[in-house]
């Protein structure tokens, strides 16, 4: 198998199922029951793809997943998909750079900061991947270790240089993306110093675009054609990101994020949102799910989506099948991983009927913090064990989603299939590339450079769509290679003589670290600040 | 060079390792790299950077230009890049490459063009 044909870990946006590639379930489950200290092969991709569900679970997310549901429905019922797929490209199509942006900023930045704040991602990995060592009570140093150890990986540095090298001449949502959030995090933190906690700002900037109802509003409301409606949902992210870079009451803003996060409800105002459009969000959401419902058929689909929305909240996080082998002397099966000798778990011999052989699926409660390992054999679904506190209600809807999944995935996969293969896709994809376009240069090209002076910025995203940082630095590959270094050392120092020692570790050359460490901006664009016996890079 | 040489086909490439194989292929006064172009995720996906393939037709300065890459990133780690021999023919032999795989002796690239060589077959070496 070539590493193209090795699945690309990915999140599908519709169902929000998460699929780590590298996820080796019975290697997880053997070290969770000690968790000694090891480093994490899949810590990258799982914060990436955590990050990507962190953002599809939120009512903008669910806006989306409806719509597409939607369109594939009506398109299995020869009805017109047209205008739910062009809202849904339109608004997928324009918030793409932001959520690899985001995905990439947790995998190359984030890090746990001074705010008593603690975003999704860190969370999850802090309750996955941390090992079973006693701290004195403070948890953190072993996110920290997980995540040093993480950011001194050698691998991870070609990841993140690979992200600066992108293709030429084409509009690449990584790079343009990670260079917008990235700008975005040094302009707002220099106007709020509590956004200095990258991990603070990740999640503060998900919630401004994600947690918005006044996006849901203009995704599923009501307009005169679809072009109305790409021009609402343009014209607004638009607006919102105008907004966000005037740094108007940001202190403020943040300050009342963290309150009322804390508190389970995100308060409408300290993201800009207005409170009234949580309720005309909540009932557009409800009416777009009966919208088509007109018989017993069209009632099955709605009762579909609706399942989906309610069980896209849990995270399979992996699955593998399984045989079950009687113990010789007790009443017990042991649950074995074909080709792995030691069995992973047991389970009672009358919970089971008779079947030999199941699925062990492990899943994450929808806030991560907590995971179940599920034994399915057939429709029956047993707990078999967990860590953290998984609540009774998502408990069932866990379950409930485990033993649909067969059936519901492969549904998903039929209605996809038969959308994509519908004439409306091309013509929304023509259609979506004319209005949208222009509109990604009007919002990403100031975004990705605002670092750069209003004159400068042109030229500089000019050349960034040429040839990425790469291009910038004259297809320089180490100078490349030692402005990432100095990024990721930077997520736990901006020290000059740590950067130079992790630069050792991360395998970058010397004199490309030192010349990287006192770049001049190109075509206006600063790439690295350095101040006495301190460095950060800006890109 | 033969009508239709041997390849050598390197999966496992972030944009920036494909733009610098390429510009030390490039070294060899032809361009023999081809690249495949990943398949999309599809159904509106969002997940990790796709990696990419290049297509290297087989020559012995082209091999010895790959064997200078190598050298030039064996002290990272390229874990996940693999290599494959295509014979005209179709036949594909497949193999990684790590400083065990070769003694490098003083010379690294020297050491990593006789090991390519070596897998890639005489036939690559001598034509061109």
């Amino acid at each position: 198998m070539t590493l193209l044909q090795r699945a690309r870990s990915f999140v599908d946006p519709t169902t929000n199922a998460m699929i780590v590639s590298d996820f080796d379930l019975t290697e997880y489950l053997a070290w969770v029951r000690g968790r000694p200290v090891s480093g994490s092969g899949v810590l990258a991709n799982f914060l990436h793809e955590w990050t990507h569900r962190w953002c599809f679970h939120s009512p903008v997310g669910s806006a989306l997943a409806l719509l597409r549901m939607r369109a594939a429905c009506r398109a299995y019922r020869r009805r017109s998909a047209f205008d739910d797929y062009v809202r849904c490209m339109t608004a997928s199509t324009i918030l793409e750079p932001l959520a690899e942006g985001l995905a990439l900023f947790a995998e190359f930045d984030t890090y746990p900061g001074n705010s008593r704040w603690m975003s999704q991602t860190l969370t999850a990995t802090l309750i996955f991947f941390a090992p079973a060592v006693e701290t004195d009570d403070k948890p953190l140093l072993l996110l920290e270790g997980l995540l040093q150890a993480l950011r001194r990986d050698p691998l991870l540095l070609e990841r993140k240089a690979g992200i600066y090298a992108p293709p030429a001449d084409v509009f690449d949502p990584y790079l343009v993306g990670y260079l917008s959030v990235r700008s975005l995090w040094c302009q707002m933190a220099a106007a709020c110093s509590e956004l200095n906690d990258r991990d603070l700002f990740l999640s503060y900037l998900r919630s401004y675009l994600y947690d918005d109802r006044g996006m849901v509003l203009r995704i599923l409301g009501s307009y005169p054609s679809e072009v109305h409606a790409c021009g609402a949902i343009v014209n607004y992210l638009l607006s919102r990101i105008g907004e966000l870079v005037s740094f108007e009451g940001l202190g403020e803003r943040v300050e009342l994020w963290i309150r009322s996060a804390e508190n389970g409800h995100v308060d409408a105002a300290s993201i800009g949102a207005k409170a009234a459009d949580e309720q005309r969000a909540e009932r557009i959401m409800e009416l777009a799910l009966v919208a088509d419902v007109d018989d017993d058929k069209s009632e099955t689909l709605a009762t579909w989506m609706l399942m989906t929305l309610q069980e896209r909240q849990v995270c399979v996080v992996a699955s593998t099948a399984v045989d079950l082998k009687p113990q010789p002397t007790t009443d017990r099966l042991d649950v074995v991983v074909p080709g792995v000798s030691e069995p992973v778990s047991n389970v009672a011999a009358d919970s089971i009927g008779d079947s030999r052989g199941g699925e062990l699926v492990v899943v994450a409660s929808s806030n991560g913090h907590a995971i179940v390992v599920l034994l399915r054999v057939d429709q029956n679904v047993t707990l078999l064990s967990s860590f953290g506190e998984f609540s009774e209600s998502e408990l069932v809807l866990a379950k409930r989603h485990v033993a649909n999944r067969p059936v519901s995935a492969s549904l998903h996969e039929e209605f996809r299939a038969n959308l994509e293969r519908s004439p409306v896709v091309t013509t929304v994809w023509a259609f979506v590339a004319k209005r949208v376009a222009p509109a990604m240069k009007e919002l990403f090209g100031p975004l990705a450079t605002l670092n750069a002076k209003e004159c400068d910025w042109p030229q500089a995203f000019s050349e960034l769509q040429g040839e990425g940082v790469f291009g910038l630095l004259e297809h320089d590959g180490e100078l490349t290679r030692a402005l990432a270094a100095i990024g990721l050392v930077n997520t736990f120092s901006t020290d000059v003589a740590l950067v130079r020692m992790m630069g050792k570790v991360l395998g970058v050359d010397d004199t490309a670290l030192e010349r990287a460490m006192n770049l001049a901006p190109r075509h206006g664009l600063p790439l690295v600040a350095k101040k006495g016996e301190s460095v950060i890079a800006l890109v | 060079m033969p009508a239709n040489p041997a390849q050598l086909r390197v999966d496992g490439l972030t944009s920036l390792q494909l733009a610098e194989l390429r510009a030390a292929i490039a070294t060899t006064g032809s361009d023999y790299v081809t690249t495949i172009d990943n398949p999309s995720l599809g159904g509106g996906k969002a997940g990790e950077p796709a990696l990419l393939t290049a297509v290297i037709t087989l020559g012995p300065s082209v091999i010895a230009a790959v064997a200078l890459w190598v050298a030039k990133h064996r002290k990272r780690r390229t874990k996940g890049i693999r290599y494959t021999r295509v014979d005209p023919n179709g036949a594909m032999v497949s193999f990684e490459m790590d400083e065990s795989s070769y003694d490098e002796g003083e010379s690294p690239s020297a050491a990593i063009q006789a090991f390519l060589e070596k897998k890639l077959g005489n036939d690559a070496a001598a034509t061109g």
